[in-house]
C-alpha cells in the first residue's frame, strides 16, 4: 500500500490519515504497510483541511436531522440517549440493529456527535451480553441435568437397597421362622466349596484327554480319506481332489504327532 | 508522523449548533424590529439587557459546574434564551423583572438539569411563567402601540424606564386579547368599533408583529433549521378551534381565527417556541401531535382561562408530555411491517 500510496503523491508529513474505503463509511488503517487486497476498493489520504479531525462533541439539542437523514427511520437522537444511558432494552425496541452505519446522521449532526460510534459500542455490548446469558443458560442447563441424574442414581441405589432388605427379611421368614442369617450364609460358602472340590475331581487327567483328541483325529481322517475315495471315482475336479489329499495329509501328520506325544507321555 | 485513528464517518457537513442557533437569532430580527417600531425601543433595551445577564448567569452556572467556559458559551443557546425572553416580556419591563426572569431560566429551566440538551422544558418559557405568576402586575403592563395614545419613548427613555425606578410611567393599555377575553356583552362588530386597540385583522400593531415573526419562521423553515410539522399543527389546531368557536360573532365568541392566528404571541409561539428541538416531541408524528395539542391548549387558555395569553403555558404543558408522545410515535423502520413503541 505505501508503494501505491507513493506512486500517488503521498505526503506522509500532510496527509496525517489513511482511509480505507469511502469517506463515510471507510476505516482508518493504522499502517501504510499492508498488502492491496481484494477488497481495496479505495484509499483516501485526506490532509488536515480536507477532512479536518472533529471538534469535540457538544451536548445534543435533539434538532432531529439526524432523524431526517437516516435511511432507515430510525430515531438517532433517541437511540443516542439511550445508549449513553446504557439502557439496551430500550435501544432494542428502537431497532438498533437496523441501523446500517451508514455515518449519515453522525455527518449532519451540529454538535459534531459521533452518533455511529455509539451504536457500535452498544451493538457490541448488547450482543456481548446476549452472548452471556446463553453462556450461563447452558451452563444451568448442564447443571440442572447433572443434579436430575445424581438424583435419580441415589433414587435407584435406595430402591435396590430396600428391595435387597425386603427379600433378605422375606428369606429369614421362610426358612422356619428365624434362622440365623450369619449361619445360613456360612452354610451356603460351605456348600460352594464342597462343590468346587468335586467338580476338580471330576475333570479328565491330560492323558486322557490326549487319548480322546487323538480319537477324534483318527476318526477326522478316517472320514476324509473316504471322501478322497469317493471324489477320485466319481471323476471330480483336480482341485477339490488336491484339496483331499492336503487335509488327509495335514490330519495324518497330526495323528502321527498326537501319537508321538501320548508315547513320549506314558514313557516319561 | 503516526497515522490518527477514528471511526467513520470521517467527512462532516458545514453545519454546527453554534450556526442553528445564530440562525434562530436572525431569524427573530424582523419580528423584533416591527416591536420596535410599533412599541419603541423598550424590547430591543429588554435584549440587550437580558443578553448580557443571560450571558453572565452561564458563565456562573459553567464555572459552578466546573466546564470549559469558552466552548459552552460559544454555542450561542444562552442568547438564543435571552432573545426569546425578552421578545416575551413587555418592553419597559424593570431590570430586576428581566433579571429574575433570566436567573430563572439558565439557572432553573437548564443547569438544574445538566445544561443544554438535557432541560426538560423551555428555558425561556420557565422564566416566563415564573415572572407571569410571581409578578403580574408588571407582567401585563404593555405599552400603548406606535398610533394610539402618546408618541413612542425613545432609546434614552427606554433605557431610564429599565434602569430607574419608577420613571416609566407612560400610558399603558390593554392588549387586544385582554380586551376580547374580558368582552361579555358586545358583539365582536361592535367590540371592534369601540376599541382603538383593534386594527384590521386583530390588534393594532399585533398584526404586524405577528406577520414578521412568520416571515422570520419561514425563513428558518427554508434554512431547514427545523420541519414544518410542529407550527402548522398548532396554528391549524388553533385556528380550526377558533373557527369552530367563532359563533358568528357574537358576545360569547371567542374571536375569529385571523384574529387569534394574529394576536400575542401566536407566531413567535409557533416559530420560536414550539420549534425548540429539546423540549418537543422527536418524530414527524409526534411533533404534529404535540403542536396539534399546543395549539388546543393555547386557545382553550386564552379563551377559557385567567391569562390572556398562553403560549408559556400551553408549551411547558406539552413539555411535559413530550416524552409520552415520543413513546406512542416511534416511527415504522425501514424494514420492518408496524412502528415500534407503545409497547
Amino acid at each position: 500500500m505505501r508503494y501505491l500510496l507513493q506512486r500517488a503523491g503521498y505526503e506522509p508529513e500532510r496527509n496525517n490519515r489513511l482511509i480505507m474505503g469511502g469517506p463515510m463509511m471507510g476505516f482508518t488503517v493504522p499502517d501504510p504497510d499492508v498488502p492491496v487486497v481484494k477488497t481495496t476498493n479505495c484509499l483516501l489520504a485526506p490532509t488536515e483541511e480536507e477532512l479536518p479531525t472533529p471538534p469535540p462533541a457538544q451536548a445534543c439539542i435533539r434538532c432531529g436531522m439526524c432523524a431526517e437523514a437516516c435511511p432507515a427511520s430510525l430515531l438517532p437522537q433517541q437511540m443516542f440517549w439511550f445508549a449513553q444511558g446504557k439502557e439496551y432494552e430500550k435501544l432494542e425496541q428502537h431497532n438498533l440493529f437496523d441501523c446500517i452505519e451508514c455515518g449519515a446522521c453522525s455527518y449532519v449532526c451540529p454538535s459534531n456527535i459521533p452518533l455511529v460510534q455509539y451504536y457500535r459500542a452498544s451493538k457490541a455490548e448488547i450482543l456481548q451480553q446476549r452472548r452471556d446469558h446463553q453462556k450461563a443458560e447452558h451452563s444451568r442447563e448442564r447443571f440442572e441435568a447433572r443434579q436430575r441424574r445424581l438424583e435419580r442414581e441415589e433414587r435407584e441405589k435406595e430402591e435396590k437397597r430396600a428391595a435387597r432388605k425386603k427379600a433378605a427379611q422375606a428369606r429369614a421368614r421362610d426358612s422356619d421362622g428365624g434362622e440365623d442369617p450369619v449361619q445360613a450364609a456360612i452354610e451356603r460358602a460351605r456348600a460352594k466349596k464342597a462343590a468346587r472340590q468335586s467338580d476338580e475331581q471330576a475333570q479328565p487327567s491330560p492323558d486322557e484327554k490326549a487319548r480322546a483328541d487323538l480319537q477324534k483325529l483318527e476318526q477326522r481322517l478316517q472320514a476324509s480319506r473316504q471322501k478322497l475315495e469317493q471324489s477320485r471315482q466319481v471323476g471330480e475336479a483336480d482341485k477339490v481332489i488336491e484339496a483331499l489329499e492336503a487335509t488327509v495329509e495335514r490330519l495324518s501328520a497330526k495323528v502321527e504327532d498326537a501319537r508321538g506325544q501320548l508315547g513320549t507321555e506314558e514313557r516319561a | 508522523m503516526a497515522l490518527i485513528r477514528i471511526t467513520s464517518p470521517h467527512a462532516h457537513a458545514p453545519i454546527t449548533t453554534q450556526r442553528v442557533m445564530l440562525t434562530v437569532l436572525a431569524a427573530t430580527l424582523p419580528g423584533i424590529a416591527v416591536l420596535t417600531w410599533f412599541f419603541g425601543f423598550g424590547t430591543l433595551v429588554n435584549i440587550l439587557w437580558g443578553c448580557v445577564l443571560a450571558l453572565a448567569f452561564e458563565a456562573l452556572a459553567l464555572t459552578l459546574r466546573r466546564r470549559p467556559l469558552g466552548f459552552y458559551l460559544k454555542d450561542g443557546s444562552a442568547l438564543v434564551t435571552a432573545f426569546l425572553l425578552c421578545v416575551a416580556l413587555p418592553p419597559y419591563s424593570p431590570w430586576w423583572l428581566i433579571a429574575v426572569g433570566i436567573a430563572s431560566a439558565i439557572l432553573l429551566g437548564k443547569h438544574f438539569y445538566g445544561g443544554l440538551g438535557y432541560n426538560p422544558f423551555n428555558p425561556a418559557m420557565v422564566g416566563y411563567v415564573i415572572l407571569l405568576i410571581s409578578f403580574p402586575v408588571q407582567m401585563t403592563t404593555w405599552a400603548p402601540p406606535r398610533g394610539l395614545g402618546e408618541d413612542v419613548p425613545g432609546f434614552l427613555e427606554a433605557l431610564r424606564a429599565c434602569f430607574l425606578p419608577g420613571v416609566f410611567d407612560g400610558a399603558t393599555m390593554a392588549t387586544p386579547l385582554d380586551v376580547m377575553r374580558q368582552n361579555s356583552s358586545l358583539l365582536i362588530e361592535d367590540l371592534w368599533r369601540q376599541n382603538a386597540q383593534f386594527g384590521r385583522w386583530a390588534g393594532v400593531g399585533w398584526e404586524w408583529v405577528n406577520l414578521a415573526f412568520l416571515g422570520g419562521g419561514l425563513w428558518l423553515l427554508y434554512r431547514r433549521v427545523f420541519t414544518w410539522h410542529a407550527p402548522v399543527a398548532m396554528l391549524a389546531s388553533l385556528a380550526l378551534l377558533a373557527a369552530i368557536f367563532y359563533d358568528g360573532g357574537s358576545s360569547a365568541s371567542g374571536g375569529s381565527p385571523l384574529f387569534h392566528l394574529l394576536s400575542g404571541a401566536t407566531m413567535f409561539g409557533a416559530f420560536f417556541i414550539v420549534t425548540d428541538p429539546v423540549t418537543s416531541a422527536v418524530s414527524v408524528r409526534g411533533r404534529l401531535v404535540y403542536g396539534a395539542l399546543i395549539g388546543v391548549l393555547l386557545y382553550t387558555i386564552r379563551v377559557r382561562g385567567n391569562y390572556p395569553d398562553a403560549i408559556a403555558f400551553a408549551v411547558l404543558i406539552m413539555n411535559f408530555a413530550a416524552p409520552f408522545i415520543d413513546h406512542y410515535t416511534q416511527p415504522r423502520t425501514y424494514g420492518h411491517s408496524r412502528a415500534g413503541g407503545g409497547n
